[in-house]
């Protein structure tokens, strides 16, 4: 049985999906701290796609260098079928656990948290 | 602006610590984003952007369990260790922000210790290490005179010797020499009469300490005793006359006297001697270059440059040379005379270095205090990770390893403690520069190689002294033990606890140390403040005036400035009496002479008595009481009367145990010429003290008219607050002299809070350090005590179910914890004895064994 996803792993993979040709570095970087406000650094991002490519979820091919990365190739990344598998299981999985349940989150996540 | 680039030492590090494969797409990224971030954000913003990002980025991708790397331990090559360690920061970083409460403990501990260190190293870097701002100021000193029969340590020269000694000298290149006491005079501005402080200097001052003009030229060797020339200071120049760039060649008005400005110095320029505006030179004094006062009147420093391949002894050796010849050739006035030389930083420094030495000891005190609180946080940090040590042991972690990554622990949390520290001390030193008295006011923060160094250094050694010991205990793990009894283990932690209890008993001993000295402090302050100062210091105001020179030019025309406007003063509402003389009470003595009695019969003299001069009112404005005889009065101030003088009590007792004085007359000279002043003795005073802690001694005191000082100093009694005359004061003073501003201007009881200011500031420094050296003993005791409960809950709980009363427990609890720190205690006390020598100057009246302080300072 294959591990699960954790929480940052389908982000990256939601966004490299997202971002179609263009997911690489900075931008997957960009995309994950504009949706979540959550700082991510370079090598974090570059290391949890390394540990999704050595599992078969994503693959990666090295770009053309761009001057202004002083020479420096971009890696670019793809979801592989499997990749794609396990990030829908874990949306179901959500979905069907908090279907119909969002009013009543929403009223708790917004109790005055004092009392 | 350059062109951007990515900063250099994180591209590096990048390249060194990145797995190898990762590097180029990591930093690749990073540039990329930097570029597009520079812009918007601005420089520095982006500078920080990309350390916060390579440091994390190093952190993130350093992932032992599943990086694609071997693991560091194994990695061959050059960068291998940097690896590793990056490793073991990124690990402890992590444990640290697991235990928040545990870091916050330990940085707070550091950040104090540290703090104190920084704020005292500092002022220890300002006033002792800095290289002067000179060319080669290690060349330069200072020269003295100094006599053991009159008891004179390193005073002032007189010219008559320093124009020997620079004749005759070989290990001098040149010596030159400044009036030793500068005065504060009327400077004309455009916008009206200023207060400029006045240095005399020699022609060549400027050119031995090697520092050109900013504009124009500085004096030349011919002009020593030549008037009418300036050079002006850069603050003078900026905020007098306007930064005037032609201002060379002009003629401006100083001391009621036209003064042609030859030169400005440079904003960088710092005058070594004295507070100063402009300097002149001391073309007045030399008007007596014929007479016996050029060799009798020690007035003026010099200071030499050493000649090419001497050295300060050789100097020395050949200053007392000369001083030897000089003694035989002029016995009258030169003996017992020994010149000599000290280097002009050391010379500078002065008193102020033994009291800086004694406040870092002090610190080096709580910073030890601080690291042992930092060995006992980890030791208690290591019993609650025995279990996860052990198993990492079994899994084949070398002890090396697990030592190392304590250390590394340790190093962090010394880092952030340093940079706490720096803050903090840096804060502390603007506290000192701005609370402490004059000798150490204005002491600055320099971020140099020296204090760099000593920040660096006491990192590192605190990571040291705090993680070593820690790190070798804690790392000796028995894992069959460990792993085998699993957490059954009930009283096992019984050698860690002795260790801990060792280091507390060392902080409790350091902190005794600390109370004990604050103290003696204390009480010392507090009989210093308790001394009488022989006068009366409320309802007293005090000032200074310098009559300008130009409206009067002789010491008549002062006197009867001095006196005339003290009467008048004296009219004013409010005011009682109106004082006038040569200084106060507790602001040192001025001058001091040998003198003889008529009728003491040939050779026999007394040395060295101290003498000013004072009209009547000072006496009652103060209220010194007339001891015998009579006080000054109006026949006196006829022009053909003897000028009359009083003398102290002081005098009387050493001179004249069995008799009385008055009705005697006293020259100021060993042995009586046909050209001697007799001055009638008419009265005895008390004693008043013109300086703390030290007992008043023989004063010979005249009338006014015996000498006029070119700076009077006023004391006018009031029956209303003191300061509130002021006003009237200045106004008074506009109809005399147009020119003369009313200089410093104070309350008696503010001048004698500045004299005990010393011992006040010595005292509150060592109590901030007794109360941060006993709150840091106090978390290591608690850390303690607390470890100890948690390590034995098991062991107590067994007892308990087994019987013992609570009360018997708690007991032999704390019976442990009690025998330590009176262990601490008496080790403490013996330190106290030991290093009580060091305090022993800075006491007065309390000798430093006091065994009352020490015994209730651990209360």
């Amino acid at each position: 049985m294959p591990t699960a996803l954790g929480e940052f792993e389908q982000l990256l993979l939601l966004a490299v999906l997202r971002l179609g040709d263009d997911a690489y570095g900075v931008t997957v970087r960009r995309a994950i701290e504009g949706a979540t406000g959550r700082r991510v650094s370079a090598g974090a991002v570059y290391t949890a796609l390394g540990r999704l490519e050595a599992r078969g979820l994503v693959t990666s091919t090295p770009g053309d260098t761009v001057p202004e990365r002083t020479g420096m190739r971009r890696r670019y990344y793809r979801v592989r079928p499997e990749g794609a598998r396990q990030v829908h299981r874990a949306i179901r999985h959500v979905r069907a656990m908090s279907d119909g349940l969002m009013p009543e989150i929403e009223r708790l996540a917004t109790v005055d948290p004092e009392r | 602006m350059g062109s951007p680039r990515p900063p250099r030492l994180a591209r590096w590090l990048l390249g060194r610590l990145l797995p190898p494969e990762a590097t180029e797409y990591v930093a690749g990224d990073l540039d990329e984003e930097w570029l597009r971030y520079r812009r918007p954000a601005g420089r520095v913003r982006a500078w920080a952007w990309y350390w916060a990002q390579t440091m994390r980025s190093i952190l993130d991708t350093r992932d032992t369990e599943v990086s694609m790397t071997p693991t560091p331990d194994r990695v061959p090559g050059p960068g291998a260790r940097l690896v590793a360690l990056a490793g073991d920061l990124r690990f402890a970083w992590r444990t640290l922000r697991r235990s928040p409460g545990y870091a916050a403990a330990a940085l707070l501990t550091l950040g104090i210790g540290i703090g104190a260190s920084v704020a005292i190293f500092s002022a220890v870097n300002d006033v002792l290490l800095r290289p002067l701002p000179f060319p080669d100021p290690s060349r330069l000193g200072a020269l003295w005179e100094s006599n053991v029969q009159r008891d004179w340590h390193q005073v002032e020269a007189a010219p008559a010797n320093i124009e020997d000694w620079r004749a005759r000298t070989t290990t001098f290149s040149d010596i030159a020499f400044a009036n030793g006491f500068p005065q504060a005079v009327s400077l004309m501005t455009d916008e009206g009469p200023a207060r400029a402080v006045v240095a005399e200097v020699s022609g060549t001052l400027f050119q031995v300490l090697g520092v050109p003009p900013m504009l124009g030229r500085t004096f030349r060797d011919d002009e020593t005793y030549q008037p009418g020339l300036v050079v002006l200071s850069y603050a003078t120049w900026r905020l007098h006359f306007g930064a005037d760039p032609s201002i060379v060649g002009r003629t401006i008005r100083l001391d009621g006297r036209p003064h042609e400005v030859i030169g400005v110095m440079g904003p960088e320029f710092v005058y070594p001697i004295s507070e100063a505006d402009v300097w002149r030179t001391p073309a007045a004094m030399g008007a007596r270059r014929q007479s016996i006062w050029w060799r009798q009147a020690h007035v003026v420093r010099p200071i030499g440059r050493l000649a090419p391949g001497a050295s300060f002894a050789q100097a020395d050796a050949e200053l007392r040379a000369i001083s030897a010849d000089l003694e035989r050739e002029h016995p009258d006035t030169n003996t017992g005379m020994v010149g000599g030389v000290t280097p002009l930083r050391t010379f500078l420094a002065g008193d102020r270095r033994a009291t800086l030495l004694l406040f870092l000891g002090a610190v080096g005190v709580l910073q030890l205090i601080a690291c042992a609180n930092l060995a006992n946080l980890m030791l208690a940090r290591a019993t609650g990770r025995e279990q996860e040590l052990a198993v990492r042991a079994a899994l084949g972690a070398g002890r090396a390893r697990l030592v190392r990554q304590t250390l590394v622990e340790s190093l962090l949390l010394a880092a952030g403690g340093t940079a706490i520290g720096l803050a903090l001390g840096v804060a502390g030193l603007q506290a000192i520069a701005a609370v402490s008295p004059a000798d150490l006011a204005g002491v600055a923060f320099h971020l140099d190689v020296r204090m760099a160094a000593f920040a660096i250094g006491l990192c590192l050694a605190s990571a040291m002294l705090g993680g070593l010991w820690p790190a070798w205990r804690g790392t000796r793990v028995d894992p069959v033990r460990h792993i085998r009894d699993g957490a059954r283990s009930g009283t096992a932690g019984r050698e860690r606890l002795f260790a801990a209890n060792a280091v507390v008993a060392f902080e409790v001993a350091m902190a005794v140390l600390l109370v004990s000295a604050a103290g003696l402090l204390v009480r010392s302050f507090d009989r210093i403040h308790r001394i009488d100062p022989g006068v009366d210091v409320s309802h007293v105001l005090t000032f200074q005036v310098h009559p300008s020179t130009g409206e009067f030019p002789n010491a008549g025309a002062r006197a009867g400035f001095g006196i005339n406007f003290a009467r008048e003063i004296q009219t004013l509402p409010g005011v009682e009496v109106a004082g006038v003389g040569r200084g106060l009470p507790l602001t040192g003595y001025a001058w001091s002479s040998d003198f003889t009695i008529e009728g003491w019969g040939p050779g026999r003299f007394g040395l060295g008595v101290r003498h000013r001069e004072e009209m009547p009112e000072y006496f009652q404005a103060l209220r010194v009481p007339l001891v015998a005889g009579r006080m000054f009065d109006d026949r006196d101030l006829a022009p053909d009367a003897p000028v009359p003088v009083v003398v102290n009590q002081a005098f009387v007792d050493r001179y004249f145990p069995d008799a009385s004085p008055v009705g005697r007359r006293v020259t100021f000279d060993r042995e009586a010429t046909a050209d001697s002043y007799w001055y009638p003795i008419v009265g005895v005073v008390g004693n008043e003290r013109k300086d703390l802690p030290t007992a008043p001694v023989p004063e010979i005191i005249a009338h006014l008219r015996g000498d006029v000082p070119s700076t009077l100093t006023f004391a006018v009694r009031t029956a209303v607050p003191p300061l509130s005359i002021v006003p009237q004061i200045r106004d008074v003073l506009a109809s005399y002299d147009r020119e003369a501003p009313l200089l410093a201007v104070r309350t008696m009881e503010q001048v004698a809070a500045e004299a005990s200011a010393p011992a006040r500031f010595a005292m509150t420094l060592f109590g901030a350090f007794a109360v941060a050296a006993l709150l840091l003993a106090a978390i290591g005791v608690y850390g303690v005590a607390n470890q100890a409960a948690r390590a034995r809950t098991r062991e107590v709980g067994i007892r308990i179910a087994l019987g013992a009363q609570g009360p018997t427990v708690v007991r032999q609890l704390m019976r442990r914890g009690a025998w330590f720190c009176g262990a601490g205690l008496a080790a403490g006390l013996a330190g106290v004895l030991a290093f009580s020598g060091l305090l022993e100057s800075r006491l007065y009246e309390v000798d430093a064994r006091d065994p009352a302080t020490s015994s209730s300072s651990p209360a």
